[in-house]
């Protein structure tokens, strides 16, 4: 590293504290309403989250990982078991592990072990996936956790990390048959999914993002008072802490699920796109350090990363703006919450190891 | 390679950023104003504000109707699924909680929205206490509103009318112009002038959050109230004839002459207007329409008696307008004239002998008159009785009103399928047969008798510019004295059939009348032992001062019997108390 490099901070630092920044800003204004309690937590989350950077981004040597990625991915897959066995239920489904002073959802954490060891197993192999009998390892190392998250039940979790699964697995790229019969068996899956494994509710969820209108009071209230909140931006906004439709409590789950909502009523369309500029603009670096990393190894650790941030960040945005059904997967950095919070800073610190150990060995 | 595939990578993360770029453009620019106008009616509710009715005057700024503050509760159901707010509820209407949704049944058509007034009428003391708690109430409200006070509930009942709650029909009238919960008039005065008393509602905009809590007030077009109505009422000279009436089933009317404006009005029995306040219990409103003697009649305006022999003026006028007769003209009363194969009777069974037009007037002859209406024919007696006001409304404030009836020929050809007689003539002469009159056209006749001109229509509302009519009527001034000395010296010359009216100091003209209830009626049966409901009405109405005529008074006490001795002393007492307190 020459010196003017440790001056200036690099950009995915920059952006991410600017995304941290957004997030806690908006967070307040959130929960002004209520208490702030969840405000002064998510501080210390991303004060906490900000030394795991630290930890894992000079500290921690990322080749660690290829000898310990499966059994950290047992102990993760062992957390679950232990959650579906006997952890906190919440909102109809049991996705934490009480720790006291918080709760921890250890769903978060397996995303990233799972991610971590398909980076390994595709940068053992380093060659595009050409037959199924390829795809047994990476199935079962997506498949199992996906399945007992699924158990909770917990569809947006399970399904964000089926969905940053395959952007890892397909990363290492994939001869043309192979391609097609997985798209075939993707379908046929989803066919079978939506008539045996989607609960009743979840189906009401994805027919409610169809139209939304048919139950204005019941499950399709949410996705209105989100389109309405962001609407009610305009391009210049309310102004912060002046949104009516978050300080009226319209908006449901404002510091949670439909944070952003609030950011975009308060900020307009012209705070929207600063931070979406700043998603896309952390996710362009994650992809640059993919193509600058030293290794293989390196590149599908920061292709994770990227779909780590990438598949929550798209899903949750589409979804308050009604496009897609209504699933609880958190916002990077707008979302109040530990765990992913924590899991996120992880993944982030492991990508700027990749990126500051390009040129070394 | 790595190159490619991180392309590919960037391609498939950013694509979703294209459509979430996409649609955060068209939420927030092209569907804007409508979705942000459904959010600011979500969280706005509206309250209505009503204006405070305008009050109503005396002539001389006495208040006879005004205002007091009126506390409305209004809730939505969600109140029932709240036991906190259900106990405040229930607590201030002095109810169990398990009665509530009883009470919004019995409400159920007095909604708006979710919203549903639950009383229309909480105590002061309740209302407080629940204004006092507003802060804890998101489901339920006090609407504060005014409901009328009045001086005297009864005397003008009749004339004031009465307000109630807006019906639906109303609300969806043109314009909107009445909120569930406002009050409009529904007869009389407050019917008439409904508009400008009421004013115009007003609205406040109140944010609420999403479980309805008031925030604060987004908006606010303040109620114009409505404007204050000075009626030409004599609030004094009102309660007196008041007093007056009372005990008689009848009407009074008094005018000022010379402009038509109305002084005082009493119809009997009467109602009271605080009964119409709220919902009119069934009962109190049965006994109100199943009363025999009809106490929401309003007799002087609605009331259409026989004239009897308060019209005599009229015939004359008309015998002397049309040549028929000279004020010299004589004809004998031998108490009876034949006419055709029937014999009509004079009052007087004895005879008033030879008879000119004042001695006739003074002492009513019934012959005397006979002979003009034969002389003149019924339509030609139709004729002056128009140019008097006669068959026409009075043109007074209000909403209801009788035109009375005006006999001719072709109406008894026509409406009663039978000929004409010339013994119908010779009864309408005398004020009987077909004439009907209302107390009100008699006073009008009356103010044009004593100006000798057409008369003023009539006014309820004191405007400056009330213009009296200048039309005169085309008799000679020296057959005007005549006629008009005779109906001095019906109240003043002894003989005359008015002396009961008589005051001091005061010169009064006038004229008595007795409508017949039973046409054969046998005379022979004596006054006390008639049944009451047979008895005949008695009228008397008369003007003073005879040569600058200030007050006309009109009244008819039905079956009081003779005009002179049970109409005449009310009019009396009226002009008196009129020209003696202005006189002060």
């Amino acid at each position: 590293m020459s010196a003017s490099q440790k001056i200036l901070p690099s950009r995915l630092v920059v952006i991410a504290s600017l995304l941290a920044g957004n997030g806690l800003l908006n967070l307040y204004s959130a929960t002004a309403i209520q208490d702030f309690g969840p405000f002064y937590k998510q501080a210390v989350f991303m004060g906490a989250g900000a030394l795991l950077f630290l930890l894992f981004s000079r500290i921690v040597d990322y080749r660690l990982f290829s000898r310990i990625a499966w059994p950290l991915w047992g102990v993760g897959v062992a957390l679950l078991a232990a959650v579906v066995i006997s952890g906190v239920v919440a909102g109809g489904s049991r996705r934490w592990i009480p720790l006291g002073f918080t709760r921890f959802q250890p769903s978060e954490l397996v995303k990233l072990f799972t991610l971590v060891l398909l980076a390994v197993l595709a940068a053992k192999r380093d060659r595009a996936y050409a037959t199924l009998k390829d795809l047994i390892l990476p199935a079962i190392a997506i498949g199992v956790p996906a399945l007992l998250i699924l158990i909770q039940p917990d569809l947006g979790t399970a399904g964000a990390l089926v969905l940053c699964g395959l952007v890892v697995v397909g990363f290492s790229g994939f001869k043309r048959k192979l391609l097609v019969g997985v798209l075939l068996v993707g379908l046929l899956g989803g066919a079978v999914a939506w008539n045996y494994v989607l609960q009743p509710y979840q189906r009401t969820r994805v027919l409610t993002m169809l139209n939304p209108e048919s139950n204005p009071k019941g499950s399709g209230y949410q996705v209105i008072q989100s389109k309405i909140t962001i609407a009610s931006g305009g391009i210049s906004g309310r102004g912060y802490m002046s949104g009516q439709q978050t300080q009226g409590k319209f908006l449901p789950e404002q510091h949670t699920d439909f944070a952003f909502a609030v950011w975009a009523e308060e900020w307009g369309l012209t705070g929207s796109l600063i931070t979406i500029l700043l998603f896309a603009g952390l996710l362009y670096e994650l992809t640059r350090y993919a193509l600058v990393a030293r290794e293989s190894l390196g590149s599908f650790l920061c292709a994770g990363a990227a779909a780590y941030i990438a598949v929550p960040t798209c899903i949750n945005l589409l979804m308050i703006l009604g496009w897609f059904p209504t699933v609880g997967l958190a916002l990077p950095f707008f979302t109040y919450g530990g765990s992913h919070t924590l899991t996120s800073a992880m993944f982030l610190g492991i990508a700027h190891n990749v990126y500051l150990r390009r040129n070394l060995f | 390679m790595l190159r490619i595939r991180v392309r590919a990578l960037r391609l498939i993360l950013f694509l979703p950023f294209v459509l979430i770029t996409w649609r955060l453009v068209d939420l927030q620019v092209w569907h804007y104003s409508s979705l942000a106008e459904r959010g600011e009616n979500q969280r706005l509710r509206a309250i209505p504000l009503h204006p405070i009715r305008g009050d109503i005057f005396d002539r001389n700024g006495i208040p006879i109707v005004q205002n007091a503050p009126l506390f409305q509760l209004w809730a939505t159901p969600e109140i029932l699924r709240d036991p906190g707010e259900a106990r405040i509820i229930s607590h201030a209407l002095g109810v169990s909680t398990a009665t509530l949704p009883a009470i919004f049944r019995e409400n159920h058509n007095r909604r708006i929205g979710k919203q549903t007034m639950l009383h229309d009428n909480v105590p002061y003391a309740a209302a407080a206490s629940l204004l006092s708690r507003e802060s804890h109430l998101k489901h339920a409200f006090i609407d504060t509103t005014f409901q009328r006070r009045y001086e005297d509930d009864t005397s003008l009942a009749h004339i004031l009318g009465y307000i109630r709650e807006a019906s639906s029909e109303d609300r969806q009238a043109n314009g909107d112009p009445y909120e569930l919960g406002d009050r409009i008039g529904r007869s009389g005065i407050e019917q008439v002038l409904n508009s400008a008393l009421f004013g115009e509602g007003g609205e406040r905009l109140i944010r609420v959050d999403a479980a309805g809590y008031p925030i604060e007030t987004a908006f606010e077009r303040p109620a114009r109230h409505g404007n204050a109505v000075t009626l030409s009422i004599d609030w004094k000279l009102q309660q007196t004839a008041w007093k007056l009436m009372q005990g008689k089933t009848g009407a009074l009317i008094a005018i000022d002459p010379n402009n038509g404006e109305i002084l005082a009005s009493v119809s009997t029995p009467s109602m009271h207007l605080e009964d119409f306040r709220f919902r009119i219990d069934r009962s109190a409103w049965r006994a109100l329409v199943q009363n025999p003697f009809h106490p929401l009649v309003n007799r002087v305006f609605q009331g259409q008696y026989p004239p009897g022999s308060t019209y005599k003026p009229l015939v004359a006028i008309a015998a002397l307008a049309e040549n028929a007769i000279t004020p010299e003209t004589s004809f004998t009363c031998n108490g009876g004239l034949r006419v055709g194969n029937r014999v009509f009777r004079c009052w007087n069974k004895h005879g008033h002998g030879s008879v000119n037009l004042y001695e006739a007037m003074k002492g009513s002859c019934d012959v005397y008159f006979y002979q003009l209406g034969l002389l003149l024919g019924v339509d030609t007696i139709a004729r002056y009785a128009s140019m008097f006001g006669f068959g026409d409304k009075t043109g007074v404030e209000l909403p209801t009103e009788n035109s009375g009836l005006v006999p001719t020929e072709e109406y008894t050809q026509t409406r009663l399928q039978q000929p004409w007689q010339k013994g119908d003539t010779a009864s309408v002469a005398i004020g009987q047969g077909y004439n009907l009159v209302t107390p009100a056209q008699l006073a009008r006749f009356y103010a044009g008798l004593a100006l000798r001109r057409r008369p003023p229509q009539l006014h309820l509302v004191a405007t400056p510019t009330t213009e009296a009519s200048t039309q005169k009527i085309p008799l000679p001034d020296e057959e005007w004295d005549v006629l008009l000395q005779s109906l001095e010296a019906v109240v003043s010359e002894q003989g005359g059939t008015g002396g009961y009216s008589r005051i001091p100091g005061i010169r009064v003209a006038g004229k008595t009348g007795t409508a017949q209830v039973v046409s054969n009626q046998d005379l022979t049966i004596k006054f006390e032992d008639t049944e009451v409901k047979l008895r005949d009405h008695a009228w008397f109405a008369a003007w003073a001062p005879v040569d600058a005529p200030r007050i006309v008074v009109a009244a008819i006490v039905e079956n009081g019997g003779h005009g002179g001795s049970a109409a005449a002393p009310l009019v009396r007492r009226v002009i008196q108390q009129y020209l003696e307190d202005g006189s002060l």
